[in-house]
C-alpha cells in the first residue's frame, strides 16, 4: 500500500497530536477502515503507524515514548506473524498455538471499551453536576475545653511570664566580607609588618576563603610587587608563595592618594 | 396523616438537613428507632411534600445513602453562588482514567496506564485533588504499589446509588 494512498483511505486528523496514546491512534486506524479487530492485518497496520509516527517528526511533534515501544510491539507481532516457527520465548510458552495478535486485540478492545465508558461519564458527570448539594465543611464540635477553669486572661498572664523567662537570642553578627583592593593591600601591609616583612601567602590568607578573597588577595598583592614594597618567590609552581620586604619596603607612599604603609 | 408519622418526617427531614455526606438508611433508622422500610416510606413521604409545596429540594439516593439536594430546574441558581464547582469539568483522558478505576478497583497506577497505553499520572493526580479517588492501601506485590479507589463524593458527582450502579462496560458485565 503506497504511503499516500495510506493517509487518504484513513482519512484521519490532520492534527496529529490528537492522539492520546498508541492504542488510541491504532484504533482509529482500525475503525476508520473498518477492519476487524479481531483479524488485524499487521503488516499493513504496522506501515501505518510507521508513517503516521513519520508523520509526526517531521511536523517536528514529540513522540512519546509510549508510541515507540507500540511500534517495537507492532513489528515483534509482524515478525512472529511472518516466522510462526520462531514463537516460543524464554518463559518456555507453547506459543505455536497462539495467535500473536491476540494481546493486542484483547488491549484494543479494553481500551475501546474504556474510551467509551469515559464518554458516558462525561454525560454523567454533566448531569450531576445540576444537583446542588450541602457544601462538605469539616464538622468538630468542641465538646469540652482542654484546661477547665482557664480563660482568656490567665492565658494572656502565662503567655507573659513565659517570654519574660526566655533569654534574647544571641545576636550574630554577620559581616560581608569586602575585599576591595583598598582593604586587602593595608591587610597586607599590616600583617607582614607584625611578621618582620617576611611571610607566606597562605598563611596570612588562609585557606578556607572565598575564590573572591583570593583573588583579589593575590592581585592587591601583585600590585604591591609592582610598587616596589614587596618581592615575592615560589619555589616550584602550585607552592605556598613566598613574600619577603621589596626595595621600597621602608618608603612611605609614592604617589599622593596612595596607601599609607 | 398522623401527628406521629409528621413528627417523624420532619425528623427525618432535619437529620438529612445538618448531614452533609449521604446517610445510610440503616443509620437513620437507628436514630429515629424505626426500621428501614419506615426509612423508605418516610422518604416517599417528604419527597411528595417537597412536591406539592414546589420546593427546590428533593431527597436522593446517592452517594451510598439517603441525602438532601436541589433539584436540576434550579441549577442555574445554585451556580450563581457556588465558589468552586462541585462536579469539575474533567478532561478526557482524566474522565477515562477515572473510568478504568471505577470499573477495576481497586488498581495501580501501572495498571492502568497498560489498559491507557498512556502515562496516568497527572490524570490521577487531577482526580485526587477533586476528591473522586483516594488510595487504598497498597499491592503486596513487587515494589508494593499504591492502589487507587472511587471515594463517596464520586458517587454524588456522578448521581449514582453506589459502585452496583455503574453503567455495565459495553453491555458486558464489568
Amino acid at each position: 500500500m503506497a504511503r499516500g494512498a495510506v493517509l487518504t483511505i484513513t482519512k484521519l486528523p490532520v492534527k496529529l497530536d490528537a492522539f492520546e496514546g498508541p492504542l488510541d491512534l491504532l484504533l482509529q486506524l482500525i475503525r476508520a477502515q473498518k477492519i476487524d479487530i479481531y483479524d488485524i492485518p499487521i503488516a499493513a497496520i504496522t506501515d501505518q503507524y510507521m508513517a503516521y509516527l513519520t508523520a509526526m517528526e517531521e511536523m517536528d511533534l514529540e513522540i512519546a515514548s509510549e508510541f515507540l515501544v507500540m511500534a517495537a510491539t507492532l513489528i515483534d507481532i509482524k515478525a512472529r506473524m511472518l516466522f510462526p516457527t520462531l514463537g516460543g520465548d524464554a518463559r518456555g510458552d507453547e506459543d505455536s498455538g497462539l495467535d500473536p495478535r491476540e494481546e493486542l486485540s484483547r488491549r484494543l478492545v479494553e481500551y475501546e471499551k474504556f474510551a467509551q465508558a469515559g464518554r458516558v461519564f462525561r454525560e454523567m458527570a454533566a448531569h450531576g453536576a445540576l444537583y446542588g448539594y450541602r457544601p462538605v465543611r469539616e464538622e468538630r464540635p468542641i465538646t469540652r475545653t482542654l484546661m477547665p477553669g482557664q480563660d482568656v486572661a490567665s492565658l494572656v498572664a502565662s503567655m507573659r511570664r513565659f517570654r519574660s523567662r526566655l533569654a534574647p537570642w544571641p545576636a550574630a553578627e554577620v559581616t560581608p566580607e569586602r575585599p576591595t583592593m583598598f582593604s586587602q593591600i593595608r591587610t597586607w601591609l599590616r600583617e607582614l609588618r607584625q611578621r618582620g616583612g617576611h611571610a607566606r601567602f597562605l598563611e596570612v590568607v588562609g585557606q578556607h576563603r572565598p575564590k573572591r578573597y583570593l583573588v583579589t588577595a593575590f592581585l592587591a598583592l601583585l600590585e604591591l610587587v609592582r610598587l616596589g614594597r614587596l618581592v615575592v618567590m615560589q619555589a616550584a609552581a602550585g607552592d605556598d608563595i613566598l613574600i619577603m620586604p621589596g626595595p621600597a619596603w621602608r618608603q612611605g607612599p609614592r604617589r599622593p592618594g596612595a596607601v599609607k604603609a | 396523616m398522623l401527628a406521629e408519622d409528621l413528627k417523624l418526617q420532619a425528623a427525618l427531614e432535619a437529620l438529612l438537613f445538618v448531614s452533609a455526606t449521604p446517610m445510610p438508611a440503616g443509620e437513620l433508622a437507628r436514630l429515629l428507632q424505626v426500621d428501614t422500610a419506615r426509612i423508605a416510606a418516610l422518604v416517599l413521604q417528604l419527597n411528595h411534600a417537597y412536591a406539592r409545596g414546589h420546593h427546590a429540594l428533593e431527597v436522593a439516593e446517592a452517594g451510598g445513602g439517603y441525602v438532601l439536594r436541589t433539584r436540576p430546574d434550579v441549577a442555574q441558581y445554585v451556580n450563581l453562588r457556588r465558589e468552586p464547582p462541585q462536579t469539575p469539568r474533567l478532561s478526557g483522558p482524566a474522565l477515562e482514567t477515572l473510568a478504568v478505576i471505577a470499573y477495576r478497583q481497586p488498581i495501580t497506577r501501572s495498571e492502568i496506564e497498560v489498559i491507557r497505553g498512556v502515562g496516568c499520572e497527572s490524570a490521577i493526580n487531577t482526580l485526587l485533588e477533586h476528591g473522586l479517588i483516594r488510595e487504598a492501601g497498597r499491592r503486596q506485590s513487587l515494589g508494593r504499589p499504591i492502589l487507587y479507589e472511587t471515594t463517596p463524593q464520586f458517587l454524588l458527582a456522578f448521581n449514582l446509588r453506589s459502585l452496583d450502579d455503574l453503567p455495565p462496560l459495553d453491555g458486558q458485565s464489568a
